[in-house]
């Protein structure tokens, strides 16, 4: 019983973290059609500004606070001038965002060094609570909760405003978002800056989690965060979200059953939803 | 307003029509309310995927939408398209109505309702313009009819 709780919690919370990378990662993809790779990127400096932030001045939410600034700011520079040169050509997004991946991942360690870096969790977040013989590790269920108020923050957004109802319908159909008179620029930069954002936010939470931060920490997450995209639908949110719990729990049951092939239940989960579903499980386009 | 209609299929009724509109101010709900009394198709599928309408409903939609804004010109082909006599009807009224402030070019094969909105005509032929002029006179002259459009 208490491992089964434990793998739930873990692989909920690793699942909310992959899910804070793959709803800026689909929604870019659906919106925009573009393919970023440089979403780790993001994701590894909201991580170590969020460390730095710590640091200096000792508060958790201003660590989390600027994360997300950090997050915001190169997902500014990064659409504005090196994504919207290259709209509409999947092949050059390829090769830049590849190059922005490796040049956020190397001048983080310009700035900090070649090592890895310390994260502490906050003392009021960290510990554990004993429910009946049950261990409940309080960081991990404070990752499951900020997920949770994503979503529902992003639910709203996109189901609620008019924005939302903007970038709902332009991942459907751009030309006919342009046809009726939106900028349709302004919104792209919009919805990447608010994926960097969120990006940068599952870097800084995953920090404390993992206990220390390097350089390619993005990697693995992204590669996660891509599988995700696929296995959900690409431009679905709720998918998005449906397919980071399943990634995060069964990577974390087959770990502890059966870790041979915990390597390979993910790309399993996407052969399997390709060939019985080849739009994703919520998939808008084809 | 595009012959694919360009309506967004996976949002509803309701979406559609809000994005459409480009200032939701009082002129523009009331003239919501105007053309959803004139295709009340559209009011009883209001929150329903516009995806699933039929045909003649999702160009119902189409041209509600174009005609909720302030326009200066409204471009229209063959709205009546594929819909039902009494819904051509409709169709007609809601031009008729965007004409007062509006400039409507028209592109229509059916010759009642073209000559009953238009107050000036082109007739094109082979992508050449081969005969203009005013409505009026058009309704009048047989033998034009005859010679340009073949019908009496």
């Amino acid at each position: 019983m208490d491992i089964v709780v434990n793998l739930l919690l873990n692989g909920l919370a690793t699942g909310m973290l992959i899910f804070l990378l793959a709803a800026g990662l689909t929604l870019i993809f659906g919106l925009m059609d573009v393919l970023n790779f440089s979403h780790g990127g993001l994701f590894a400096w909201g991580a170590y500004a969020g460390v730095w932030m710590f640091a200096l001045t000792g508060s958790f939410l201003a660590s989390i606070a600027g994360a997300v600034i950090a997050g915001v700011v190169i997902g500014y520079i990064m659409e504005r001038w090196i994504i919207r040169p290259v709209y509409g050509n999947h092949l050059q997004q390829i090769l830049v965002t590849m190059g922005v991946m490796l040049v956020l991942g190397e001048l983080l360690k310009v700035f900090w060094g070649p090592n890895t870096i310390n994260a502490p969790v906050p003392s009021y977040l960290s510990g554990s609570w004993q429910i009946g013989g049950v261990i409940l590790i309080k960081y991990r269920l404070f990752i499951i909760i900020v997920g949770l108020i994503v979503y529902l923050a992003l639910h709203f957004l996109l189901n609620r405003t008019k924005l939302g109802l903007v970038v709902r319908a332009g991942v459907m159909n751009k030309e006919m978002i342009q046809a009726l008179g939106y900028n349709i620029k302004r919104i792209f930069t919009l919805v990447f800056v608010l994926g960097a954002g969120m990006a940068a936010l599952g870097g800084v939470l995953f920090a404390p989690y993992s206990g220390a931060v390097f350089s390619e920490m993005g990697l693995q997450f992204a590669i996660l965060a891509f599988i995700v995209v696929v296995i959900g639908g690409m431009g679905s949110v709720k998918g998005s979200a449906l397919a980071s719990l399943l990634v995060g729990l069964s990577g974390a049951f087959m770990a502890y059953y059966l870790p041979d092939l915990s390597l390979a239940v993910n790309m399993l989960l996407m052969v399997f939803v390709l060939l019985v579903k080849p739009s994703g499980l919520f998939g808008i386009k084809g | 307003m595009p012959e694919d209609q360009g309506i967004f299929h996976d949002l509803t009724v309701e979406e559609n029509m809000r994005i459409s509109i480009r200032k939701a101010n009082e002129a523009a709900m009331t003239k919501q309310e105007w053309i959803l009394n004139l295709f009340p198709d559209l009011k009883t599928y209001w929150h329903r995927k516009s995806g699933n309408l039929s045909g003649g409903q999702k160009q119902m939609l189409a041209i509600a939408r174009a005609y909720v804004n302030d326009n200066e010109l409204l471009l229209i082909d063959e709205p009546s398209k594929g819909l039902a006599p009494i819904v051509v009807e409709n169709v007609m009224k809601s031009i008729e109505q965007m004409k007062l402030n509006t400039t409507v070019l028209l592109v229509e094969q059916n010759f009642f309702m073209a000559s009953t909105i238009g107050d000036r005509f082109y007739i094109v032929d082979e992508g050449r313009i081969v005969h203009h002029g005013a409505m009026k006179e058009l309704k009048e002259d047989k033998e034009s009819r005859q010679k340009y459009l073949g019908i009496a």
